[in-house]
């Protein structure tokens, strides 16, 4: 199971690498005389409304389906489980402050938020992207917060704040490597949840510009094409849906996997 | 089974056959449920001058002037008219004429519909269309003058859209919420208003002291759904009768579903690209005809239009040219498909290697569509168009702010056959100010002269003058006309309908097949 999960996360990466080689068209290359037709020999999924290439175009889109929600995972992996281990650890105002800040950015409403941050910011996708990493963090933030608060009061833990170590190196080196199997697990579903909230994003037409190879937009831009060319708009959402379950059922397999092991 | 067990099944079987029986009743022949994509907003056109709402005002509200199916005026509340000189209107009014509530109509209730547009505490809609308007004023009982500031041929064909007539006290009463749910409206149209909800819709019922033929329908239902595909499926369904609200691009979904008939007649609309003259390297003269070389209007207009329309050869809608010149328009500037012309053109610009722009648009519309299309084309001589999406609601309203303009698509629908309803929008200096539709920001004092003389002038010479007007804009190239489209209908088979491209009372055109 592991190894189909991870085979197919290993296609979609390889098409995000190497998908502008392997497409048979340029994804952005239109003709308007041809617009929507259904699979054919020449195209193997056939073309969307202005006659591109929907092979090529989802091979395109794989790199943007990946990328930002990579992006997104890493940067709420890291200020998540830094600021949960902080929060956890030091107790105290420091707690008390982390938690209401969580609070507050839990109790938002994320997709509208991330809608108000493009239009305000006149449609920059890098600023969604970070509105969305940022709000992804409070989740991370308290589930690290809750393990690092049982964790600390573990014999090891005693031990090492008894032989003075620094806190730093007890949260990071000792406290961490047992927080492993959830961090890899929430960082797994961070990419999912900013994969399926960007091809929203994108549906809602808010997203990447008109025209992007990219599977959320390829699902809005398609959609009034099912009577015409119905894969266009199919594929790519089955794409991010494979995409979504696969990375969800990948992280649930390394929690059990790493948790077994024993990493303590 | 025993008795209590057998009893309680038939109960729950009569229930669910009542329930069903009731559910599948068809409507009254009669009814009509109409569906529109956007809710009416206000029956009054001062704060709701939309098509959704203007729907519905033209059903319960009579102007005094219509448009016949040529799109001349024609009397209707006014059962004439003479000029005392060219720069006046005497209207007589139909005698016997009452509004819904039983309460005659008089020369001050015609009057007072006109001048309160000029009124700047009720913050009309339309109050641009009655620019050229100096006084109005009731005579005697049954006749209302208007005096223009200058000749305005245009004035009557405006009136057939703009000057609705209610009563007097009402719209003293309420000079900014008439109209509203709240308020509602009284008129002396076909149908009166019977319920009015921004979120449940629009209820009419015949008015059967109307002073006109007897409507056909008896009852009117408007109900709004936004999303098109749910339009269609309760088109299809036979939950919704019929809607105006289909785009000619989808025609295929729609011709060919079971009980429904689709009508296609010419809109008086014209699509076009606005390029804004003072921006960066739009500001050059050979750009922009780069750009009118290097657009595929003949693809663009195949693919918004899917066959019902057709691509623009001037600034103006094509009935406004077919009214005007007939079949036979004037030779103007052209800019046919050429990329090697483009790229000459763009040679002789201070851009000769091309440039990146920055072009906001609404997302999740045609806006996308077209300008991925336009993206293409410029391309291919060098010019990067870095498409920005926005939520259409905040595009909309930065564009009417002219905030950040550049290259915007544009779609805008007209009522009458007169250029004077568009070029003004178009070029005057006025427009190009917040709020005005003049997007390039073309003009200058002595376009507003040409557009002044224009105002006043008929005839040959009003052709003249707008030929003239026409090719400095296709010289100049502030705009580069796409297409126009259709105008459709999907109708179920129950009924009957004759529309036209001046139809303005669409309710009143629609009857039960067979009668």
């Amino acid at each position: 199971m592991r190894a189909a999960l991870t085979a197919v996360l290993g296609l979609v990466a390889l098409a995000a690498l190497a998908g502008p080689w392997l497409a048979p068209y340029d994804p952005a290359a239109q003709d308007l005389a041809l617009g929507a037709a259904g699979p054919s020999a020449a195209h193997w999924l056939g073309t969307d409304e202005m006659g591109r290439d929907v092979v090529s175009r989802l091979l395109a889109g794989a790199r943007s389906a990946l990328f930002w929600p990579v992006l997104v995972a890493l940067f709420t992996t890291a200020l998540g489980t830094s600021l949960g281990l902080l929060s956890g650890y030091r107790r105290g105002w420091v707690d008390a402050l982390l938690m209401r800040v969580v609070d507050l950015a839990i109790a938002m409403p994320g997709l509208l938020v991330l809608i108000v941050v493009v239009g305000v910011l006149g449609g920059g996708y890098g600023w969604a992207v970070l509105a969305m990493a940022v709000l992804f963090t409070p989740g991370d933030i308290r589930v690290v917060r809750s393990l690092t608060l049982a964790q600390r009061e573990l014999a090891y833990a005693e031990a090492a704040r008894t032989l003075g170590l620094r806190p730093g190196r007890i949260m990071f080196r000792h406290l961490l490597p047992n927080l492993a199997p959830t961090v890899v697990a929430n960082a797994l579903l961070s990419f999912t949840g900013a994969l399926v909230a960007l091809a929203g994003l994108s549906f809602l037409g808010v997203g990447l510009p008109a025209g992007t190879p990219d599977w959320g937009l390829m699902v809005e831009e398609n959609r009034q094409l099912l009577d015409l060319n119905p894969w266009a708009s199919i594929a790519p959402a089955a794409l991010i849906t494979v995409v979504a379950c696969a990375a969800t059922l990948l992280g649930d397999r390394a929690f059990e996997s790493m948790s077994k092991g024993g990493v303590r | 089974m025993t008795p209590a067990k057998t009893a309680a099944a038939t109960a729950v079987l009569l229930l669910a056959t009542a329930c069903s029986a009731g559910g599948a009743a068809p409507p009254p022949a009669d009814t009509l449920i109409w569906a529109t994509t956007s809710a009416p907003n206000s029956l009054d056109i001062a704060h709701g001058f939309n098509s959704a709402s203007t729907l519905v005002q033209a059903a319960v509200l009579d102007s005094m002037v219509g448009l016949d199916e040529r799109g001349k005026p024609v009397p209707r509340l006014a059962a004439g008219w003479t000029q005392p000189d060219p720069a006046s209107y005497l209207f007589t009014l139909r005698e016997d004429v009452r509004f819904t509530d039983g309460s005659p109509l008089t020369a001050d209730d015609a009057a007072f519909s006109l001048r309160r547009h000029l009124d700047p505490a009720v913050a009309s809609q339309a109050a641009s269309y009655f620019t050229m308007v100096k006084k109005v004023e009731a005579v005697g009982a049954g006749q209302v003058k208007v005096t223009l500031r200058r000749p305005a041929p245009a004035f009557l064909s405006v009136s057939a859209i703009a000057w609705q007539v209610v009563p007097r006290k009402l719209a003293e009463a309420h000079p900014k919420d008439l109209g509203s749910p709240e308020v509602g409206t009284l008129g002396t149209g076909p149908y009166k208003v019977s319920r009015f909800s921004l979120t449940s819709g629009v209820v009419l019922e015949r008015n059967e002291a109307y002073w006109g033929p007897r409507p056909a329908l008896r009852r009117i239902e408007v109900k709004s759904i936004a999303d098109p595909e749910t339009l269609r499926l309760a088109v299809r369904s036979g939950e919704v009768d019929g809607t105006s609200d289909l785009n000619a691009r989808d025609a295929r979904k729609w011709t060919g579903l079971p009980g429904v008939k689709t009508i296609f007649y010419p809109g008086d609309n014209i699509s076009y690209l606005s390029l804004a003259v003072g921006n960066g390297p739009l500001a050059d003269v050979h750009v922009r005809r780069a750009i009118a070389y290097a657009v595929n209007r003949r693809a663009i207009s195949d693919l918004m239009t899917a066959g019902h329309g057709a691509p623009a050869a001037a600034l103006l809608p094509a009935p406004m040219l077919t009214a005007l010149y007939g079949s036979a328009p004037p030779p103007l500037p052209d800019y046919p498909y050429d990329p090697a012309k483009a790229r000459a053109e763009l040679a002789r610009s201070a851009h000769p290697g091309g440039f990146t722009l920055a072009v906001p648009y609404a997302g999740g519309g045609d806006t996308g569509t077209v300008m991925q299309a336009v993206a293409a084309d410029l391309a291919k001589i060098g010019i990067t168009l870095r498409l920005e999406p926005a939520p259409a609601d905040q595009y909309q309203s930065r564009m009417m702010e002219h905030d950040r303009l550049g290259i915007q698509f544009v779609s805008l629908a007209y009522g009458t056959p007169e250029p004077i309803e568009v070029l003004p929008d178009m070029i005057s200096r006025a427009s190009a100010q917040p709020q005005g539709f003049n997007f390039s920001g073309y003009g200058s004092a002595e376009t507003d002269e040409k557009l002044d003389a224009l105002v006043s002038a008929t005839g040959e010479d009003a052709k003249a003058q707008v030929t003239a007007l026409l090719k400095e804009i296709a010289e100049q190239v502030p705009y580069i006309p796409l297409f126009h489209t259709d105008n459709a209908v999907a109708l179920s088979e129950r009924f009957t309908a004759s529309l036209g491209t001046w139809t303005t009372d669409m309710f009143a055109r629609i009857r039960p097949a067979g009668r």
